[in-house]
């Protein structure tokens, strides 16, 4: 059967999705995609509803994204339609203290290695992944090394994380200060700077 | 004393084809095994033979791409984006330079656009030529391997002259590419287009007929249609499995609209095609259809040639002919997000970038093919033999920076 000039733009996808569920939201963008923001609690069953409808049918997750924006975590749902041809993305914002939200591993199977990653960079947690482990991490790593608040540990297991030429100034936290002060009071001891 | 029979234990043959019910072993393939086809671990959990769970361990390649880019401008980051993905750094740069450009709304100017999509086709060309010929040799068979990796440098050759580099381009930039194509090029890229076509014919000659080859990858890694969409498999992985889908037909970027070629997909098991004893979706259909792409590679060179010339004609200073747009200094995006695809040698290559406004990226994430290729192995390998394990690794063609970027 041939689908195309079935498929439905943004507007279209939004105001179905909000007839069913009036907590969806479609902020305004200045550039770039519209996307629609979900509430956690709402968000399996929107996507498992933009999976399932006929209209709909968004059989492929493009891209499942974990990011920070600095003040709160997000999940990004990219899907595409196989069938009709068109695209949407979802938002879940989530706080920054036990981020939480449903897994949706069971409706799109590639999902399983997409939420490890957000899990093991940002620290979410998807309720109901059958194997939800650390994926680039080594699985005794500390902390989220994707959040912006993230330090940088010095060392792993005893051996140091930080070269010399480290360029990521103070995002690297504590590490880098020490060695700033050790090479100024250095350049001070042979006179190349002038002592404050 | 010499064996005799009654030491061997009487082996029964249980659930699925091949399967002892010998004691259950744990072997750990990789993470440095030459056919791993780089950093990559496979936990594989074996009776007899048999791989009764194949589950793969990643991220020993993990640099923190994706962190970096917060770091770093959205010039900077070009370099990085060879590294993601090293076989075809020039679809990668592609790739990144059409996410920044679609967010920030910046026009390319005609010329570049030819050139990008010629050496983006060149080096899918030699990304194949790696993925088949590695797979060949995988299959224990030498020479094809030497063929694609001779053919690879013919485009090294190529691309050193417009880039000065042989492996990570940075070549193409925001709004463009870095430098204009260098004098013949065209007939450089024409004749090489000539020399591998023949060459092709003769590579399909030596093993993509080959009977023993055939019979290593029909009907083994199985997946099917409904699955493959499910697992997000993309490009030629989900081509063989019969989707015709791509990415510069469906959904054309840069200037794929104006070129003809077709879209190969698998057809094991249909009477007549390529692969009529295999089944569809299995190794074989996925090695096929890069072969054939390699094929339509070919034919967009040829075009691209000819668009090319016509481009030459036009004087000097047309803005058709500038090799770069004219942007500021320093890229200041609106506030927004974009999620950007492209077709690269190893499926739908997707940066998700987020803009708050200033000249670095809030988030920059990098959806590559190899990661959900990986997804779906352990599905994929269930019940198979370990040989035939490494026929899987082969034909989905993981390249692993781009697996843990």
């Amino acid at each position: 059967m041939d689908f195309k000039g079935t498929e439905m733009d943004f507007e279209n996808i939004a105001n179905i999705v909000k007839a069913g569920w009036p907590s969806v939201t479609t902020p305004k963008v200045e550039v770039g995609d519209s996307f629609m923001l979900v509430p956690a609690s709402d968000a399996r069953d929107v996507l498992k509803f933009l999976k399932t409808d006929d209209d709909l049918y968004f059989d492929s997750l493009m891209c499942l994204s974990g990011a920070d924006s600095g003040r709160e975590l997000w999940v990004v749902y990219s899907l595409h339609s196989m069938k009709h041809f068109h695209k949407t993305s979802v938002k879940v914002v989530l706080p920054r203290e036990n981020p939480a939200c449903d897994t949706v591993s069971d409706i799109w199977a590639m999902a399983n290695f997409f939420e490890r990653e957000a899990f093991d960079l940002y620290g979410i947690q998807f309720k109901g992944h059958p194997d939800l482990r650390r994926i680039m991490n080594p699985p005794d790593w500390v902390g989220w090394p994707g959040r912006k608040d993230y330090e940088y540990p010095t060392d792993y297991h005893g051996v140091p994380t930080l070269r010399e030429d480290q360029f990521f100034g103070d995002a690297v936290g504590a590490g880098i200060s020490e060695r700033e002060e050790k090479d100024k009071a250095l350049l001070e001891k042979l006179g190349l700077v002038e002592k404050k | 004393m010499p064996m005799v029979a009654e030491n061997l234990v009487e082996l029964e043959v249980a659930d699925y084809k091949g399967r002892v019910n010998s004691e259950e072993m744990v072997l750990s393939m990789g993470p440095h095994h030459p056919s791993t086809h780089g950093v990559l671990r496979l936990e594989v959990v074996t009776d007899g033979e048999v791989c009764v769970s194949c589950r793969p361990d990643v991220g020993y390649l993990h640099r923190a791409i994706e962190k970096i880019g917060e770091y770093v401008d959205y010039r900077q980051f070009m370099p990085y984006t060879d590294r993601v993905d090293y076989v075809c750094s020039m679809n990668s740069n592609h790739a990144y330079a059409l996410g920044v450009e679609k967010l920030g709304g910046y026009k390319v100017p005609l010329r570049a656009e030819l050139m990008r999509v010629m050496v983006a086709e060149l080096n899918r060309i030699s990304s194949h030529m790696v993925c088949v010929g590695a797979l060949a040799m995988d299959m224990g068979a030498y020479t094809p391997f030497l063929h694609g990796l001779c053919h690879r440098e013919r485009v090294n050759d190529i691309f050193e002259e417009v880039c000065g580099a042989r492996l990570t381009y940075n070549y193409m930039t925001i709004g463009g590419v870095a430098y204009d194509a260098p004098p013949g090029f065209i007939d450089k890229c024409d004749e090489f287009a000539d020399y591998l076509w023949p060459r092709m014919v003769e590579f399909n000659e030596l093993i993509t007929s080959n009977t023993i080859f055939k019979e290593r990858l029909c009907n083994v890694g199985i997946c099917s249609r409904e699955h493959a969409i499910n697992w997000g498999l993309v490009g030629p992985n989900l081509r063989g499995s019969g989707v015709k889908w791509d990415i510069r037909k469906d959904e054309p970027y840069s200037i794929y609209d104006k070129l003809q070629f077709d879209v190969p997909v698998g057809d094991g098991g249909t009477p007549g095609g390529s692969n009529p004893n295999g089944t569809l979706g299995d190794s074989y259909d996925r090695y096929v259809v890069r072969v054939k792409e390699v094929f339509e590679c070919i034919k967009i060179i040829k075009q691209v040639c000819t668009m090319m010339r016509e481009n030459e004609k036009l004087p000097a200073d047309h803005p058709d002919r500038l090799s770069q747009a004219k942007l500021p200094g320093r890229l200041r995006i609106k506030r927004g997000e974009a999620y950007v695809r492209s077709e690269n040698p190893r499926g739908e290559t997707g940066y998700y970038i987020v803009s708050d406004g200033t000249d670095k990226p809030v988030r920059m994430k990098i959806r590559t093919g190899s990661f959900t290729a990986l997804g779906c192995f352990e599905e994929v390998t269930r019940g198979l033999l370990i040989g035939d394990v490494i026929a899987v690794i082969g034909s989905f063609d993981i390249v692993l920076p781009e697996v843990d970027r």
